[in-house]
């Protein structure tokens, strides 16, 4: 997207209600935001769906835009991935409009409880180590692994999203780690973890 | 297994960073091959990745993606991303994101995309968009003129508050739909050339205004109200008559006459009909401006009378403020609410000639 310095002046005659403004940033945004729906199998209509829902956020929420706080463009993809992301969770919601996909997912949690007893003491463990990481962990530190483990990204990006150092991504997430061993080893006196 | 003590064993960094698969395929595969060697090495390997595997199902079983009252603004998601926020801004959203799965997922989400830049070239959707965005405007811009009004009505003092109780709820859908009322189709009328009265029609208020088409040949014109002695004659298509000149009852309908003269032959006349508004109804409106000079811009204030005029059934005056709005923006939905006045009037040339101002044939 071409940096254009009069981008701001057509957001902030948007940011008035103006149409013809409207039909530019559309223009310029519309790609962008097309290319942000690809990754998560939506039907073409659900795109379309999806972007003109981005669009109407859009709409309704321009007039929190702040050039200085960020880009249009990061402004416009976090948007797209917000209606992204409900859309997911409201198909998880709903099973009867489970894709096929999702159906398989649901397989696996299922065979994960094959052994009653090692589940319920593996819960056991899931719990205690659910309550350190929410009351004892600062929050970086949670935010660090919950991007490790829930998003699974990688040191890189974490450093980038978090705006730390590798280095730094490296040597907390190993002390947090033997930090979390050693908490529930404490809670639990049980050597082998 | 053996463990072989010639061989060096793996560094904390090493066991840390392979587990972490942080490794390049090629140093990922020299690693295995010496865990897969040396039990000592191997076990801590276990060990770290067991763990990892209980943090990971810990972590998946904790978070909750529910869109909870703290999430963060889109605006705010963004500037961290961007690394624009404070020190102490950060350590905030922090707190947040390490608790929220929601904003978790969008910012991760967000920057996966942004970094990759993969980009597709977009179907033809555009033009769909814009209408739902000028649907969205259309609504948006109701909604603010409710809004003003719903403060106008809060404001005014408590003995008109009933009445414009009702004229609010009366023209929300009105305002909330100015621009998005269906259009109405009527059929164009084609009369014979005659005179035709643009003014008194429907309820007015003092001043009345007489107004009229200008008539091809003729030398002067003669108003009349029936029920009265009043008359008037000019060569002029415009009179403002004041109480003073015509006394006429309030609430009452009268008929009135023009009459096209040629010296002193009639070539043309024609009726219209209009009714005085009730005292009541005049205070009312008296106390309605007063409320309405606050109202910014001039188009909102030239839109929120028109919508009282028109549920008021003061058409002529609605259509006079609907004017004033058109002329400092066109909108198909403004140009609706004139025809549709006109319609109210009973006036059809008029109400056609608005009509064909309207773009678009369904909005």
């Amino acid at each position: 997207m071409a940096k254009n310095d009069n981008e701001l002046a057509i957001i902030r005659v948007a940011q008035e209600g103006n149409e013809a403004a409207w039909g530019e940033l559309v223009k310029r945004y519309s790609g962008l935001i097309w290319s942000a729906t690809s990754k998560y199998s939506f039907s073409y209509d659900e795109r379309e769906d999806i972007a003109q829902e981005v669009f109407l956020r859009l709409v309704k929420n321009i007039k929190d835009y702040d050039p200085d706080k960020s880009r249009f463009s990061t402004f416009v993809v976090i948007i797209t991935k917000h209606v992204c992301i409900d859309r997911l969770r409201k198909i998880i919601r709903n099973p009867e409009v489970l894709s096929p996909d999702e159906e398989e997912k649901t397989d696996i949690v299922d065979t994960r409880h094959k052994d009653p007893i090692d589940s319920i003491f593996e819960h056991e463990l899931i719990d205690l180590l659910n309550k350190i990481i929410d009351k004892k962990l600062k929050a970086e530190q949670r935010l660090l692994i919950k991007l490790f483990y829930f998003e699974g990204c990688s040191y890189s990006r974490i450093s980038s999203i978090m705006n730390r150092n590798e280095h730094w991504v490296k040597n907390t997430i190993d002390r947090t780690r033997k930090y979390l061993r050693k908490e529930l080893q404490k809670l639990k006196n049980i050597e082998k973890y | 297994m053996k463990t072989n003590k010639n061989i060096k064993h793996l560094s904390k960094t090493e066991i840390l960073l392979y587990c972490d698969k942080e490794l390049g395929q090629k140093e990922m595969l020299k690693l295995k091959k010496h865990i897969e060697t040396c039990e000592s090495c191997g076990r801590l390997v276990a060990e770290a990745q067991k763990f990892s595997k209980l943090l990971h199902k810990a972590i998946e079983d904790n978070l909750s993606t529910k869109r909870k009252e703290d999430c963060r603004k889109d605006i705010d998601l963004s500037a961290y991303l961007e690394k624009k926020m404070t020190l102490k801004e950060r350590k905030t959203m922090e707190e947040h994101l390490s608790r929220c799965n929601y904003c978790l997922s969008v910012l991760a989400e967000t920057e996966k995309f942004l970094k990759g830049e993969v980009r597709e070239k977009p179907p033809l959707i555009n033009e769909k968009i814009m209408e739902v965005i000028k649907q969205q405007l259309r609504e948006k811009k109701g909604e603010s003129l409710f809004g003003k009004l719903t403060v106008v009505v809060n404001n005014s003092p408590f003995t008109i508050k009933k009445s414009l109780e009702k004229i609010k709820n009366n023209i929300e859908s009105l305002l909330k739909n100015t621009f998005t009322y269906p259009s109405p189709h009527f059929a164009p009328v084609f009369g014979e050339h005659r005179a035709t009265v643009l003014n008194p029609f429907g309820k007015v208020r003092y001043p009345v205004i007489f107004e009229w088409m200008p008539y091809k040949g003729a030398d002067c014109y003669t108003i009349s109200v029936e029920d009265t002695d009043w008359s008037l004659s000019t060569t002029k298509t415009k009179v403002v008559i004041t109480p003073q000149e015509l006394r006429l009852d309030y609430g009452k309908e009268y008929m009135w006459e023009l009459k096209v003269m040629k010296g002193k032959k009639v070539i043309d006349e024609i009726t219209g009909f209009f009714t005085l508004a009730t005292e009541d109804e005049i205070k009312e409106l008296i106390e309605i401006e007063k409320q309405l000079k606050s109202v910014e811009p001039e188009q909102d204030k030239f839109i929120l009378w028109a919508g009282i005029f028109e549920e008021k059934g003061l058409y002529m005056e609605a259509i006079e403020q609907y004017k004033d709005a058109y002329s400092l923006e066109t909108s198909d939905g403004t140009a609706y609410r004139i025809a549709y006045c006109y319609d109210k009037l009973g006036l059809e040339e008029l109400r056609d000639e608005w009509n064909r101002k309207i773009t678009k044939e369904e909005l």
